[in-house]
């Protein structure tokens, strides 16, 4: 018997193929569309076709980065700052980790903002996304949340095994930064402070 | 009624018939595709249990209707079966279910990590690839499904043009909020801004911050775009579609070396486009091996001598200081190494590729520069 040829030209290809093929299509061209609306009144959703944006454009004059700067003070009077990624062992993703749990949904001077309950109702939790930019649940104080202190204190304990934390400073840092990459500030200037008693 | 039966003739030949990769190449990158993903992108899921149920804070979409992390044991039974998927589609074992249920098990997973943080786009069409790919075809060659069928399935093409658009429609999503925030001002320079913000970590960030230019730095914002715009289009042929594809790898292998930002899972995820059957100039794209046993040592041939180039690269770069201590391998043999490896490679077959199609636009032009000659020479 001889076997058949590996490729598919169009004239063999069947109606209910076709049908397939065009349906699939417009389907994929109708979800970009559909996608691209979603994302411009909500946030990106996921999963999603999309690809990262980088949409922020520069000012000719300088650029303003936010950094967590992170003091612990323990019960025998002594203190200690701790790099976020060694507190978050998030890797690359420490930064979004600590913006999303110790800086959103808190005020400038780290104090609860009015926040948004999360939905009981599915449909509308699948489409909680506030404002475009932001995650759902961003207002949500989520830095003084019992569960959230509680790993603090172990992780705290994990990186100091014989100190007691007390509590943790969290100041966002404002750096300032002229196009040739040279900073222009210190970075004493900050944007807000989280107290969190341990 | 013509220019109707005209437009249905181009779109019949551009969905079934241009994006004409052959069994053995999608099956080659079948073979390519597990192998990469099993030994070096296999996702960490179980990242998430380290944390409280308080740091959940999905995107909107289907983990927003989850309010937290699931039980310890989910993140561990998703690696563990995505590791199972990909060996079957390695071997070719159920390959369609096998393609889909990695990808459903990987856009989980991913979700549960991207619902502590951000959204990483870098895995994203890597990872939802095997959908389409199984649709081609895929597992038609070099499988145990078709040692098992006993019989050689024909490929479809169109997955393939329809995965070419979906990549397209992707890159222009990049594009649109980029255009909306001004990149295409001439006093923004967005590039530079990003480069500035990421540090001096990345290896020629120092260097290139050097370029005051601000000709260069609205060159490169401008260039972006237009990438990103063009690639849908380019999907109108197979041969613009590869050539767009190349300038975007070696736009990743920019991204990489400047920002520090990979994107190698996408690099490998364009894999599916190329001519894998080339390296071997016996594999006829046309054969139709139907045992196993015949296909392996063809399978070899074609792999073998890549797999040797990059394990030598990966070797050298790893022993670069085997003498100052032992475990000197360990510290060099690492993610970013394997990541600059890859892309160093793949922008030397984009490269060639490139300059391929050049050499043969100009041995084309001039083809018809003679030909016109010699129309009008007098006789």
């Amino acid at each position: 018997m001889e076997a058949p040829a590996p490729d598919a030209p169009s004239s063999r290809v069947g109606l209910t193929q076709r049908l397939l093929a065009a349906g699939l299509l417009v389907a994929i061209l109708a979800f970009f569309v559909g996608q691209q609306i979603f994302i411009e009144r909500h946030a990106e959703p996921y999963p999603g076709l999309v690809m990262p944006s980088f949409a922020s454009a520069i000012t000719p004059d300088f650029v303003a980065v936010s950094v967590p700067v992170i003091a612990v003070a323990f019960a025998d009077g002594g203190g200690a700052f701790v790099s976020a990624q060694d507190l978050t062992r998030a890797g690359g993703n420490t930064y979004w980790v600590m913006n999303n749990v110790f800086n959103r949904g808190l005020d400038a001077k780290g104090e609860s903002l009015p926040g948004l309950t999360r939905p009981r109702n599915v449909v509308r939790r699948f489409f909680d996304g506030a404002t475009p930019g932001h995650v759902p649940f961003s207002r949500t104080n989520r830095a003084h949340h019992p569960e959230t202190v509680a790993w603090l204190r172990n992780r705290l304990g994990d990186l100091y095994p014989n100190r007691e934390p007390t509590s943790m400073k969290i100041a966002w840092a404002t750096l300032v930064y002229r196009p040739d990459g040279k900073r222009v500030n210190s970075p004493n200037q900050t944007s807000k402070v989280v107290n969190i008693d341990l | 009624v013509a220019r109707a039966s005209k437009f249905t003739r181009w779109f019949d030949h551009w969905m079934f018939d241009e994006f004409a990769l052959s069994g053995a190449d999608l099956a080659i990158f079948r073979v390519v595709y597990a192998l990469a993903a099993l030994l070096l992108l296999v996702p960490d899921f179980e990242i998430v249990n380290r944390y409280p149920d308080t740091f959940y804070s999905p995107p909107p979409g289907i983990m927003a209707v989850f309010t937290r992390f699931p039980p310890a044991w989910v993140p561990t039974a998703l690696e563990i079966g995505i590791a199972i998927g990909l060996v079957a589609i390695l071997v070719g074992y159920m390959t369609t279910l096998a393609s889909w249920a990695t990808t459903f098990m990987w856009l989980y997973g991913n979700g549960l990590v991207y619902s502590m943080a951000k959204i990483n786009h870098g895995s994203l069409l890597f990872s939802i690839a095997p959908v389409f790919l199984s649709l081609a075809g895929w597992g038609n060659r070099f499988s145990l499904d078709a040692w098992r069928r006993g019989r050689y399935r024909i490929v479809r093409r169109w997955p393939l043009t329809l995965f070419a658009v979906t990549i397209g429609g992707m890159f222009v999503t990049a594009a649109i909020p980029k255009i909306e925030a001004g990149w295409l001002h001439l006093s923004t320079h967005a590039v530079q801004r990003a480069v500035i913000a990421a540090g001096s970590g990345p290896e020629f960030a120092t260097e290139i911050l050097k370029i005051h230019s601000p000709i260069f730095w609205e060159g490169v914002d401008y260039s972006t775009i237009l990438l990103e715009t063009g690639l849908v289009l380019a999907a109108l042929s197979l041969r613009s579609f590869r050539a767009v594809l190349s300038v975007a790898v070696l736009f990743h292998a920019a991204i990489f070396f400047v920002l520090g930002i990979s994107f190698v899972p996408q690099v490998l995820a364009y894999g599916a486009f190329v001519s894998w059957h080339r390296l071997d100039w016996r594999t006829s794209p046309r054969a139709a091996p139907t045992r196993v046993g015949t296909e392996l040592p063809a399978l070899l041939r074609i792999l073998g001598p890549p797999v040797a180039i990059v394990a030598v690269g990966v070797a050298l770069q790893a022993f670069g200081g085997l003498f100052d201590s032992p475990s000197t391998f360990y510290e060099h043999f690492n993610l970013f190494t394997v990541t600059k490896i890859i892309l160093v490679t793949g922008s030397a077959v984009a490269l060639s590729y490139l300059v391929a199609l050049a050499v043969m636009a100009v041995a084309a032009i001039r083809r018809r520069f003679v030909l016109r000659r010699l129309a009008h020479r007098p006789t």
